[in-house]
């Protein structure tokens, strides 16, 4: 148990060396370490790792994080291994928020204000699709899982319509492509530093349900019999991974496939038990993101290719692989 | 059941037939509609403004195009166009690239213009209206302008002096350039000045690095209508440009259109980039 923990962490550690060596800029692993750990704070080299490259990391990893914490709670609350933010329309409805903040406050709001009107949105757009899909699961036990992820496929398409529709009335493409495939090109270390919070309160409450996660797995009745109220934990964990989804897309925009392929990875390496998972996916998450992040910038320079771009390519191949493993 | 065979048949005949483009009318043209301000700005200094009947939504030079109905021409509205009843619709060759094959098929008396890429795509531009006009006034412009710019080009080409570097940004969030084949490059080079996005692939503009930016240090920046926004303004402390308040407005009409008052954008700018670098 405690070899995949330090594979994991190593994973971490190597993914975010790769990806601060990575970049279009001309910079070796050494110049990198030399700029980590000197203190020539006006070199061209320095500002480029401190100000640009670093802060995109660590935004990175903490966006990886939320994702794939959110969709272990999805996945969880409604027992299908299909369930995560991008697939349910919860991350299409934090877009629609994020929309809404971009189309009416940008130019009426301070400037400082408006990264936080787009986390507030974002977190409203998110919750008012999960409101709608929650409602389907609400209805009875009988509904089953098949068909609350159909509810929030159409709800996700609906919504991205939206949102997409919206963005084109700002008539700037380049903004409509960096929220639709994701971008961590302008990270701050304010935005680090929210999404930090935000993912330290999510992570740690979720962990502290892990064992309400672990009955709820197995069904309503289960959960009956284990103490736990489902309906009461699908409001407050849907909430809680509305939150995390929506605190990464209000940062980066949409990125598919970190949310659904991370738990499977996560299940596979440390089982299903979401006490171990939830840390698990976190880390997993963060350290494929953040890699995911490096390629975008290393390939095609000097424009990069989108994020969710790189996620895909690197999703699906893996995604596919544990299917084939598990029918096998 | 025939009768529904014949008339399905028909229908699609119909919608799949290609009858060509249609026929442009003879002689030269009298009502003429713009797509582009630079084109509009071209038609009038070529003396003929009183021939255009309708505008793009952007063109509002000289003063007589404002009274002119305004078409949507991105995406092309060709059914607005055709409205117009025009003699001739005038589109620029990199704007309408996408739509061009529909248009051609659809727009009577389309003339297509490479207007954008470069003062000598300008120039080629302007001598090309000149002989569709077919006024001596149009030509006698046409051939002055020619001049001008030649002149223009010769005064501002420095040899031998050391050259700055410039970023000419688009849009600051993300971050949007100019590169090579765009109109701003080509003034940028002209005047002895270097593009620091030159490697930037796809169509003379596109989403570009920031730490490419540090790494290149560019001596000038030249900024789009927005201002440049103070979290970039901090990231970027330590690039020349923004050390010594190098950064100036790029969005004058004068610097974008690629029209006739690219000469005086292209003296503004020589003589900014002309001034001593610390």
């Amino acid at each position: 148990m405690s070899g995949r923990w330090i594979m994991a962490a190593l994973f971490v550690v190597l993914a975010t060396g790769a990806a601060l060596c990575m970049g279009p800029a001309d910079l070796s692993p050494g110049d990198v370490w030399g700029a980590l750990t000197g203190d020539e704070a006006d070199s061209v080299k320095h500002t480029i790792v401190h100000r640009v490259r670093l802060p995109q990391v660590l935004l990175g990893l903490l966006v990886g994080a939320a994702l794939s914490v959110s969709g272990v709670l999805f996945q969880a609350l409604l027992r299908n291994d299909l369930a995560e933010p991008y697939l349910l329309g919860v991350g299409p409805g934090a877009l629609l928020g994020v929309t809404i903040a971009a189309v009416f406050f940008a130019g009426s709001a301070d400037a400082s204000t408006v990264p936080l009107l787009r986390g507030v949105f974002a977190f409203l757009g998110a919750i008012g699709v999960a409101a709608i899909i929650f409602s389907f699961a609400r209805k009875g036990v009988r509904r089953t899982s098949v068909s609350v992820l159909l509810a929030g496929i159409a709800i996700g398409a609906f919504v991205h319509a939206i949102a997409t529709g919206m963005l084109h009335t700002l008539d700037d493409w380049p903004r409509v492509v960096r929220w639709l495939l994701g971008d961590l090109s302008l990270a701050e270390y304010q935005q680090v530093a929210v999404l930090g919070a935000v993912l330290a309160v999510g992570g740690l409450a979720a962990w502290a349900w892990a064992r309400d996660l672990d009955v709820l797995t197995l069904g309503e009745e289960a959960a009956w019999f284990g103490g736990v109220e489902p309906r009461r934990s699908l409001w407050l964990l849907g909430g809680l991974a509305c939150l995390l989804a929506a605190a990464a897309v209000a940062q980066c925009g949409l990125v598919g496939f970190i949310g659904l392929v991370v738990p499977h990875i996560g299940r596979r390496l440390f089982g299903p038990g979401h006490r171990t998972l939830i840390p698990a996916a976190a880390l997993l998450g963060a350290g494929l993101l953040v890699l995911a992040d490096g390629l975008s910038r290393e390939l095609h320079p000097p424009q990069g290719f989108p994020l969710a771009v790189v996620t895909a390519a690197l999703g699906a191949p893996m995604l596919a692989w544990l299917v084939h493993r598990k029918a096998g | 059941m025939m009768r529904v065979a014949a008339f399905v048949l028909l229908l699609l005949c119909t919608a799949c037939g290609d009858d060509g483009p249609p026929a442009a009318p003879s002689g030269p043209p009298q009502r003429i509609v713009s797509t582009l301000p630079g084109i509009t700005e071209m038609v009038c200094y070529l003396g003929a403004c009183d021939r255009l009947v309708a505008v793009s939504p952007y063109c509002d030079y000289p003063a007589e195009v404002e009274r002119l109905p305004r078409v949507k021409v991105h995406p092309f509205d060709v059914e607005a166009v055709l409205r117009m009843k025009p003699d001739m619709v005038i589109v620029d060759e990199r704007l309408h690239r996408q739509d061009l094959a529909v248009i051609r098929k659809r727009v009577p008396g389309l003339l297509v213009l490479d207007t954008s890429r470069s003062l000598d795509s300008v120039m080629a531009s302007m001598k090309r209206l000149a002989d569709v006009l077919d006024t001596d006034e149009a030509r006698t412009q046409a051939k002055r302008w020619d001049v001008r710019a030649a002149v223009e080009v010769y005064l501002h080409e420095p040899e031998g002096k050391p050259r700055v570097s410039v970023l000419i940004v688009g849009q600051w969030d993300p971050l949007y350039v100019m590169g090579k084949g765009s109109l701003l490059d080509d003034l940028v080079t002209t005047c002895g000045a270097t593009n620091v996005a030159w490697d930037l692939e796809g169509d003379a503009s596109g989403t570009f690095s920031e730490e490419l930016v540090l790494e290149r240090q560019p001596d000038w920046i030249l900024t789009p209508r927005t201002p440049m926004p103070d979290r970039i303004r901090k990231r970027w402390k330590g690039v020349p440009a923004v050390k010594n308040g190098r950064i100036v407005d790029g969005s004058g009409d004068d610097l974008v259109r690629a029209g006739p008052r690219v000469l005086e954008g292209l003296h503004r700018l020589a003589r900014l980039l002309r001034e001593p670098i610390k």
